[in-house]
């Protein structure tokens, strides 16, 4: 025979039912209001599903999609300076990670309609824990043994905003990046390069046969890399992709071992080193990098652009071009701290590229190769 | 009546939940690496009750911690404030226990009123608002609206139960005419092309359709999808959709568009300047710190916020989370803010039960004492 509940056992009972909440009615009134300075987004009146969620479309496929991901509120604008061209096929991803301990994903892409087909484009502060660890981690993500550094030095290279990238490929079972079930027979095409003080990271992941089939599109996704606000055209190749630069440098310096993300570095006294590099478009800008030697390198206050214009030339390209020299306090790209140290540095542009030369080392030795960087820059051709 | 009475003020019922909390703490914990913390928190600690799955295979169904604490808060009422014998020797105790409750009703009120999220701005932005890392709403605005735009919003908790085919209508007196019926609610799913590769949910409207995907561990990463219809018309609400979706009523457009969740402050907030600094020869971030200016009606000041040293106004919590250098040197700094009422109330409760512990154990230790005296005395 049931036992009938008591009084106080269902006032309990009733309570937690209360709390553990109640379904909701087929209709519903609207009744909470904001009020916001602007249209929360751009309102097109007649778009079209294309239009309102990029990608090629149903009836359309290979059309070009977005070149840049839709991941910013109207209020706070587009921020991502690198662009791209949306290969055939694909389309673009939302990214909905705010950023994360310097890092940044810039772009997100769904491959050929699979859902189980990736590609990412992410920037990281830094060097986002080295060459080393990021190819072994990506390795790691196939069930693949991880590489040596001298294995690491021998993988192949390809351009990437034309600073050579590392490329890695690797087979396995792909367990993805949160410990999620593997799945066997993926494949990962990837692209690290290190760019300044930033890491770049391009990655292709899927099933093998979908990767080797989209190869090809990969490789345009990173040959159409570039940074806004450059004055390079889509399709225009930088001068350097059309042939090597070429210098005198001064007798005393002594070359160093190539690195892929530098043109040439030069080592001069006994810890001052030159080290030249590029980048696709405008990069930035004279007076972002001018301030960013200045200020995020030696904590000096940024100049504005009519004190940047006042700056002493040199003869880059046959080109006037801004010396910026600066002494006190230095911060390499790794964090290291170094007092006393100075920075003579000029940049130009060339072709569809900008060229930067950078002379830093201790402020007695870089006093004495002044002259000879000065010499050096106005040598390139 | 009094067995109720005297159940509710046991300690046997304490320590009964106790051993629950502890549970609960261990296998929420051990279920995060699986679920993500956003979801194990809703899941274990949120929720009046919960089923484990043992091995993933066995179910063991458990009282949530939200009803352990409220028996618990319960139980210290009744049996640590009414029912024990007053005293100036149970006083000390008296207080340690409303120090404890305390800190319970922190915890309610942050779980029912507190909001949080982030707010990102390059140097030389601004926003009046921050926005939320997981809730979702849908906004209703005048498309020939372009400043001061009055939004009418539905939020997420009207329509995060429309899964399938479940529909619901919004109506609202401020559109005559306008009835909104949302579906097909997906926690985390993209807008794309229906191609043979996949199974859309719900409808597949001009082409396109719904891939639901799994919920991510990290909740913050979901990007959900709704289904809207206003009269013939159907359209997907999505939150990175480029325009949002048009529809007519009461003779004009008006947009709709599903969003994260946005939250209005009592002030704007400007990024003046950003800075950081790393350990030597590590990408491991030493400091971060924003120069911001605060501009609250005609008055505006300037305030730095580190890390550890947020900015405290309008009720809101601003820290220095994270941030990101754009290729071309921009420095993006995020800020996470938190609107928590009872935000100062764990450090109260600390006080008051440091008090209370100092005032039994002096009690203690002059009885003690006193007790001595008395045994020296006699020797």
């Amino acid at each position: 025979m049931m036992k009938r509940m008591s009084l106080p056992g269902a006032a309990l009972w009733a309570a937690l039912v209360a709390l553990g909440g109640c379904d909701r009615g087929a209709n519903a009134t609207i009744v909470a209001t904001n009020q916001a300075s602007v249209p929360y987004k751009p309102v097109k009146l007649d778009a079209t599903s294309r239009e309102r969620f990029g990608g090629s479309g149903p009836h359309g496929m290979g059309m070009p999609g977005p070149t840049q991901p839709e991941n910013e509120s109207p209020q706070q604008g587009p921020q991502v300076p690198i662009t791209w061209d949306l290969p055939s096929g694909w389309q673009v991803r939302p990214t909905n990670a705010p950023p994360m301990g310097g890092m940044k994903i810039l772009g997100s892409f769904l491959v050929a309609n699979n859902p189980e087909a990736a590609c990412s484009i992410v920037i990281m502060q830094g060097t986002g824990g080295g060459l080393e660890a990021n190819v072994n981690r990506w390795r790691g993500q196939l069930g693949a043994t991880p590489l040596t550094p001298a294995e690491i030095d021998a993988l192949p290279k390809r351009a990437l905003l034309g600073t050579p990238a590392y490329v890695v490929e690797a087979e396995g079972s792909f367990g993805g990046m949160a410990g999620t079930e593997r799945k066997p027979g993926f494949k990962l095409l990837g692209a690290i390069c290190p760019i300044h003080d930033l890491t770049l990271f391009v990655k292709l992941t899927g099933p093998a046969a979908l990767v080797n089939a989209e190869h090809v599109h990969f490789d345009q996704l990173c040959d159409s890399l570039r940074l806004t606000g450059g004055e390079r055209e889509q399709g225009d190749t930088p001068e350097a992709a059309k042939g090597p630069l070429e210098w005198d440098a001064p007798a005393e310096w002594r070359k160093l071992p190539d690195r892929p993300d530098r043109v040439v570095t030069f080592a001069a006294g006994t810890a001052t080193e030159c080290a030249v590099t590029m980048f696709g478009g405008a990069a930035g800008g004279v007076t972002s990098n001018v301030n960013r030697w200045r200020a995020t390198q030696f904590g000096q206050p940024p100049l504005d652009d009519a004190a940047i214009a006042a700056l002493p030339k040199v003869k880059v390209f046959g080109q006037d071009a801004p010396l910026v020299e600066v002494s006190g306090t230095y911060k390499d790209a790794q964090g290291g701290v170094h007092d006393g140290f100075a920075l003579v540095a000029t940049m130009a542009p060339h072709g569809g590229s900008t060229i930067f030369l950078k002379l830093t080392g201790p402020e007695a030795e870089v006093r004495i190769e002044r002259e000879r960087f000065i010499a050096f820059v106005s040598t390139l051709r | 009546m009094k067995k109720l009475w005297d159940f509710l003020g046991s300690y046997g019922l304490a320590c009964v939940l106790l051993g629950f909390l502890f549970i609960l703490t261990f296998l929420g914990t051990i279920e995060q690496k699986y679920e993500g913390l956003y979801e194990v928190q809703r899941r274990y600690f949120e929720s009046v009750f919960v089923v484990h799955w043992l091995f993933h295979a066995i179910p063991l169904p458990l009282p949530g911690v939200y009803l352990v604490l409220l028996l618990l808060f319960v139980n210290l009422v009744v049996g640590g404030i009414i029912r024990i014998r007053k005293s100036s020797a149970t006083l000390g105790v008296i207080v340690i226990h409303i120090g404890i409750l305390v800190m319970l009703a922190a915890g309610f009120v942050k779980l029912k009123f507190s909001t949080d999220g982030h707010l990102s701005l390059l140097e030389g932005r601004y926003s009046d608002h921050y926005v939320s890392y997981y809730e979702w709403e849908v906004a209703i605005w005048d498309a020939a609206q372009v400043q001061s735009v009055d939004e009418l919003i539905i939020p997420e908790e009207d329509f995060a139960d429309l899964e399938g085919a479940k529909t619901r209508t919004f109506t609202t007196d401020k559109i005559p005419g306008l009835k909104l019926e949302l579906s097909s609610f997906v926690k985390n799913g993209d807008i794309l092309p229906k191609g043979p590769m996949w199974e859309a949910t719900g409808p597949v409207i001009d082409g396109f359709g719904i891939l639901a995907k799994k919920p991510e561990p990290e909740a913050e990463r979901n990007v959900a999808a709704l289904v809207a219809r206003v009269g013939d018309k159907a359209g997907f609400l999505w939150p990175f959709a480029t325009y949002p979706m048009i529809v007519d009523a009461a003779g004009k457009k008006w947009a709709i568009d599903l969003r994260h969740k946005i939250f209005k402050m009592p002030f704007t907030v400007t990024l003046t300047k950003f800075t950081h600094e790393y350990y030597p020869n590590t990408d491991t971030p030493k400091t971060y710190m924003s120069d911001i200016t605060v501009t609250e009606g005609a008055s505006t000041r300037p305030v730095k916020i580190k890390m550890n040293e947020p900015l405290r106004d309008g009720g809101l919590v601003l820290f220095q989370a994270s941030f990101a250098q754009l290729p071309n040197g921009q420095l993006e700094s995020t800020l996470a803010v938190v609107k928590n009422p009872s935000d100062q109330w764990p450090l109260i409760s600390c006080i008051i039960i440091a008090v209370g512990m100092l005032m039994a154990f002096v009690q203690k230790l002059l009885r003690y004492i006193e007790a001595q005296k008395v045994e020296r005395s006699k020797a």
